[in-house]
């Protein structure tokens, strides 16, 4: 993976490029037979698409297949499920799963109409909101209906703005206080700056196969235990409750059933913190807590990388940063260096079990990936 | 005097489902439609003022944006005119205009 980072004048190819390299370079892998990217905004910012074959000759692979896959914020994620299922149909083995955003270098007011795209157009963006509106509607909602205060919300980005100090890729290595997140500028009432994963450039990548040929090159590969995609209604307003994300409920209870394990068993998570109060749902969503009470685990230091559930351990969207369709890789990537015990002042001590939740829209798409441990 | 406009709620027969911009079938169970007349009255459930706008509504900016749910119909998404007079969830609104895609409402008095 590459940092994040805002500014760098990186283009689409050079930060793809980067990223799969280095994930080829770390797998031994030279060969492959298809590359998916996973990347929301290209057509609309860079006026880029076709990145499949962009990237296959901008690696020096063309001639293999060649998948981009867009779902909003959940693209990487989503990519991830289609290499999956590719090397699940028998039809692929040696899989490249990479996803990429370029978003800086362009005004904010640019930015805010291309993440608006991932809502309806006819009914919701015109009436002139932004993704952190939605969210800001959810969180307004959400302290109203179960009580729960900002500075309660506000301990996610202290977390992850901690947890990212020891990740060398992150974007904000900057540690913050819960009065920092009370005291920076409304972005969309209630949600202020502090609440929002900021905007960044980024890419990373992942090398799948086969259980046994994954044994060929790394000694102790990570299992992909389960990979489920869930959807919902496109818009916010569509449903009846708005401070739960019942596509999260969906490809989580899938997952669980899947890989044969209990949220218990989670050893690290990775949410979609996009703002913080996603962070907090997410956590009630996956079912580590009960509705309304995601923040408790936040009191009592369950998601520090000590507790009982590490959460976003490398600083997660808010502070590693958030380039919008490779979130969902990154995620996975860190999963992996946890499980495989490469993660550095990151590492979550004897993690077996990950878990990644990566979401399209304002919940309209999502992915939960299981990660296993396998020596 | 009131501000309340009349419009057309669309409402599924079968499940209820109901919408304002016209459609021929119910999108949720295929179940046929009928037209009634909705006065526009309704309820905050949530909403947001804006502060950094996409492109195009950069000089309206702070605006206040809701969710409402309609006393007759559909859960809509809409423009809150004159919230600074003090919204809250559970405020009543009524709506006052529908102006290139995008509902107006009015807080009630």
């Amino acid at each position: 993976m590459t940092p994040v980072t805002s500014g760098s004048g990186r283009t689409l190819s050079e930060l793809f490029v980067t990223a799969a390299k280095q994930a080829l370079d770390e797998a031994g892998v030279g060969e492959i037979d298809s590359i998916y990217v996973g990347n929301m905004m290209s057509g609309f910012l860079q006026k880029q698409e076709h990145l499949g074959a962009l990237m296959a000759t901008a690696l020096g692979q063309e001639g293999v297949s060649t998948y981009k896959v867009e779902a909003a914020c959940a693209s990487g994620g989503v990519a991830v499920n289609a290499a999956v299922k590719a090397l699940l149909s028998g039809l692929e083995e040696i899989v490249l799963v990479g996803a990429v955003e370029k978003m800086s270098g362009y005004t904010t007011p640019e930015v805010t109409t291309g993440l608006m795209m991932a809502e309806d157009r006819m009914k919701v963006a015109s009436t002139g909101v932004t993704f952190v509106g939605l969210n800001a509607m959810i969180a307004r909602a959400y302290m109203h209906e179960y009580g729960i205060t900002h500075e309660s919300i506000a301990q996610f980005p202290v977390l992850c703005h901690k947890n990212a100090l020891d990740n060398p890729n992150a974007q904000f290595r900057k540690k913050i206080g819960v009065q920092d997140v009370l005291q920076s500028p409304l972005v969309a009432d209630p949600l202020r700056l502090f609440d929002c994963s900021g905007i960044g450039d980024g890419a990373a990548a992942l090398v799948l196969a086969p259980k046994d040929m994954a044994k060929k090159f790394n000694d102790s590969p990570v299992e992909i235990a389960a990979s489920t995609v869930a959807s919902d209604t496109l818009s916010l307003y569509q449903r009846p409750k708005i401070t739960t994300f019942e596509a999260s409920k969906r490809a989580s209870n899938r997952a669980y059933k899947l890989a044969g394990i209990k949220p218990e068993d989670v050893d690290a998570l990775e949410v979609h913190d996009a703002f913080s109060v996603l962070g907090v749902m997410a956590l009630e969503d996956l079912g580590f807590a009960e509705k309304g009470a995601g923040t408790h685990l936040l009191d009592e230091g369950e998601c520090e990388r000590d507790g009982r559930l590490p959460t976003n351990s490398f600083g997660g969207l808010k502070a590693r940063g958030h380039p919008v369709g490779a979130s969902g890789v990154y995620q996975i990537a860190e999963l992996a260096m946890q499980l495989e015990n490469k993660a550095g002042k990151c590492q979550v001590s004897g993690a077996r079990i990950g878990l990644a939740q990566s979401v399209g829209g304002i919940g309209s798409t999502v992915a939960v990936h299981i990660l296993r441990a396998m020596n | 005097m009131s501000h309340a406009l009349q419009v057309t709620t669309y409402l599924c027969q079968d499940c209820g489902w109901s919408d304002f911009h016209p459609t021929s079938h119910c999108p949720a169970c295929n179940g046929d439609i009928t037209q009634t007349a909705n006065n526009g009255e309704g309820e905050v459930v949530t909403y947001t003022a804006i502060r950094y706008p996409p492109k195009g509504f950069e000089d309206q900016a702070p605006y206040v944006v809701a969710i409402i749910n309609l006393k007759k119909g559909p859960r809509v998404i809409g423009r809150i005119l004159n919230a600074a007079d003090g919204v809250k969830i559970g405020s009543r609104v009524s709506l006052s205009a529908w102006k290139q895609g995008t509902l107006e409402f009015r807080l009630s008095n």
